[in-house]
């Protein structure tokens, strides 16, 4: 059942649904950065929204103004979370060997590389052109051949082909051009 | 065929990804895989994490909806979402999650099982990684002198860029007189160095015989190490129990395997205080004899602090108790729990969050642990520092308080300077520095609450207020887009003009670790697995970058004598 809530001159639902469906992606990508889990950033990203639209006022704001206060809610409660996270309590080592031992994923060096090849590779992608991103994502994300892509956009499945391997032939070098110390422009 | 040496042909190009994409199963680690099939992997995570983001986005939209808050969107059916964890989320009815989600945050005293769990979830990240760089580690003790094959972190000449004063050399190239100085600092495989604050060069490496923790500092602000600084002797409150190591050459002078507490020593006239699991103890400091020990009926969580003869220890959803530091004796508990912010007049003051009938802000005497007084009912108060008979506090209606602290009456309500929510703030010797959501830094006189001055914008960052040194308030801050990165500001004290502002490169928040005879200290301080922490010395005079040092497994915090 829908709870309608009160709000004092504020975010109308659509207004509100508009800027949530804006913002919320970067907020969250922000959060889920700086945090350990999904969860968390999930909880972080509800307070952050739910502080925007219980606040008086932030509607008459200008749209830049509206993010830059989200962001900095956003840090605040970052902030908040780590505060108070390292205040509660931990737990024993002994208590989780076994679930360390067995995920070699979770090994400190390894999440370090996978994040540092996680931002490499994404700096890299935004240097793409629209077309090639748009196809890389539907080959990566969604796993269809190119056959299937060229039906998706509407071009001959060769123009695909070739945006694709030119995407990925330029991908590799940019990100190898990287790994080994070199700058992307 | 090695796909990794031909280039992606428009003909083969589906082929080729398949390929590579099989070679993944046929290599699951990444030692032996090709560096396109490593790219292909890549690839699909980073669109995969991308989809459980906007999942994410998504479910926290449907809970706003549920709320009322947005209008209810139809959705296409979506893909089934990957994990038993993910499932049952999806699956919890939405206002039933919501509340929780609530409770977690609001009401600590309430959060059971399901706070200890999500504690447990939290904190088994951090120390996986605590674990995985200890885990086949030999902890192995050191005399002196540093650990061949400890870490891989070295001193190097940073980069950052200065601005609003000349950019100097570096501090490589120009010694400053920091005289023997050290910064401390650890890393999550318990190794502790000691660093020339001048240079930034390691002056030796000393192996604990367990884990370092990250521990916040006094009244949360920043973050610290489980250890505590004293005479010239570094006592280190580990995993395994409490050493002391001589801060001249990092030679181990006494330790006690006493199992691991949560909090840092505290080290007072001559007495070391630890905490293990369920115990207190106090140690003499020359020689770690065992001058007193105490069981507790539970777990405790971190020594809170000193103060008049009373030991006080606690920490969130767990008892707090006090102890006489004299002779361990157990003056009283409180089993209501709550975060214990620091003592000051002979009392403790307590919060637990919430409005309604939650109690905000309490001062318990510390002798009997009898209330002395509540304050605010309705709002959030935090704390931030003890001057005389007053404490100062913030609170989540936007305003700031002084408070006797002998009946928690109201000294003075500040001005409303606006802060959204008040993280930073800091009591100095003159002034009451905190943060607004412009990014300014505004200076309340703490005699009425006035304000005084507000800094010039951080390009509406994040700032904090760190640290007070003759006449310059050192503020770290983060600028607006993270990206662009993050620094440290010198303001005058005075008026609140900027006298320099530098920059490092991090997307993390950081903060000014301590400032010593002409060199500022800015550490990153993030918890997270692998995290790569940094500590950067800046010249006090002008803000231009003297030395930094960074390594993978850095606790955030560091110690500097």
């Amino acid at each position: 059942m829908m709870q309608q809530r009160p709000r004092a001159a504020s975010f109308d639902q659509a207004s509100a649904t508009a800027l949530y469906q804006t913002y919320a992606p970067m907020i969250f990508g922000y959060l889920r950065r700086n945090t350990p889990s999904r969860e968390d950033a999930e909880d972080l990203t509800l307070e952050v929204f739910l502080a925007a639209f219980e606040r008086g006022g932030l509607a008459a704001l200008p749209e830049e103004e509206q993010v830059a206060w989200l962001r900095q809610v956003a840090r605040y409660k970052l902030t908040d979370y780590y505060r108070r996270r390292a205040r509660r309590s931990s737990a024993s080592l002994d208590d989780y060997a076994d679930e360390m031992e067995a995920d070699e994923a979770l090994a400190p060096e390894h999440v370090a590389v996978q994040h540092e090849e996680e931002r490499r590779l994404r700096a890299a992608v935004q240097q793409l052109s629209p077309a090639q991103q748009q196809v890389l994502r539907m080959r990566f994300s969604e796993g269809w051949r190119t056959a299937q892509i060229a039906e998706a956009v509407g071009k001959q499945e060769g123009a695909v082909r070739m945006v694709l391997s030119r995407a990925l032939n330029l991908l590799r070098r940019l990100y190898r051009d990287e790994q080994e110390g070199g700058t992307l422009r | 065929m090695r796909p990794d040496e031909e280039t992606f042909s428009p003909e083969t190009v589906d082929e080729q990804v398949e390929q590579l994409s099989r070679s993944l199963y046929a290599i699951p680690s990444r030692q032996g895989r090709t560096a396109d099939a490593q790219l292909v992997q890549n690839l699909r995570r980073m669109y995969e994490l991308e989809q459980e983001d906007a999942r994410s986005v998504a479910r926290v939209q449907r809970q706003l909806e549920q709320q009322g808050w947005l209008a209810p969107e139809r959705r296409r059916a979506s893909r089934p979402e990957r994990g038993r964890r993910q499932e049952r989320r999806r699956s919890e009815p939405l206002p039933e999650l919501q509340a929780a989600t609530y409770r977690e945050r609001a009401a600590p005293r309430q959060r059971g099982w399901t706070f200890r769990l999500a504690t447990i979830a939290a904190v088994l990240l951090v120390t996986t990684l605590i674990g995985g760089l200890v885990v086949g580690l030999v902890l192995v003790h050191t005399g002196k002198g540093s650990l061949p094959g400890q870490g891989t972190a070295t001193a190097v000449p940073s980069g950052p860029t200065a601005t609003g004063a000349p950019s100097g050399p570096t501090a490589t190239a120009t010694p400053i007189p920091l005289s023997q100085q050290s910064v401390y600092v650890a890393s999550e495989n318990g190794v502790i160095t000691a660093l020339n604050a001048s240079t930034g060069r390691v002056r030796w490496s000393y192996q604990s015989m367990g884990q370092i923790r990250a521990v916040p500092n006094h009244y949360g602000e920043g973050s610290g190490l489980s250890m505590a600084l004293s005479n010239g002797v570094l006592y280190i409150g580990s995993s395994a129990g409490v050493e002391a190591v001589n801060t001249r050459n990092g030679s181990m002078l006494w330790q006690d395997k006493i199992g691991g507490g949560q909090g840092a020593p505290i080290v007072r006239d001559g007495v070391v205080y630890v905490d293990a699991p369920t115990s207190l103890l106090a140690l003499r400091a020359n020689d770690g004899h065992v001058l007193w020990k105490q069981i507790t009926t539970s777990a405790i969580y971190g020594l809170a602090g000193v103060s008049e003869g009373v030991v006080y220890v606690g920490g969130d959803n767990s008892p707090n108790y006090a102890f006489d530091a004299n002779n361990g004796k157990l003056l009283w508990q409180n089993m209501d729990g709550g975060l214990l912010w620091g003592e000051a007049q002979g009392a403790a003051y307590y919060t637990t969050e919430g409005g309604g009938t939650e109690c905000c802000l309490r001062a318990i005497n510390g002798r009997d642990g009898t209330q002395r007084w509540t304050f605010d009912q309705k709002h959030e108060a935090v704390p931030y520092g003890f001057v005389g008979n007053i404490v100062y506090t913030s609170s989540s209606d936007n305003y700031f308080y002084a408070l006797n602290a002998t009946d928690g009456s109201i000294v003075w309500k500040s001005e409303d300077v606006h802060p959204v929510f008040t993280l930073w703030a800091k009591l100095f010797a003159s002034f009451f520095y905190t943060s607004t959501n412009q990014g300014t830094v505004v200076a309340l006189n703490p005699h009425d609450g006035s304000q005084q001055w507000m800094s010039p914008t951080f390009g509406n960052a994040s700032v904090s207020p760190d640290i007070e040194n003759q006449g310059t308030l050192y503020v770290s801050y983060q600028e607006n887009n993270e990206a662009d990165g993050a620094g440290v500001a010198a303001l005058d004290v005075g008026d609140g003009t900027m006298k320099w502002k530098a920059r490092i490169n991090t997307i993390y928040f950081p903060t000014v670790e301590g400032v010593i005879n002409g060199a500022v200290y800015l550490g990153t301080s993030i918890y997270g697995q692998g995290t790569v922490n940094t500590i950067s010395a800046f010249s006090t005079s002008n803000g231009s970058p003297l030395w930094q040092y960074s390594q993978a497994g850095l606790l955030p915090g560091s110690l500097i004598d």
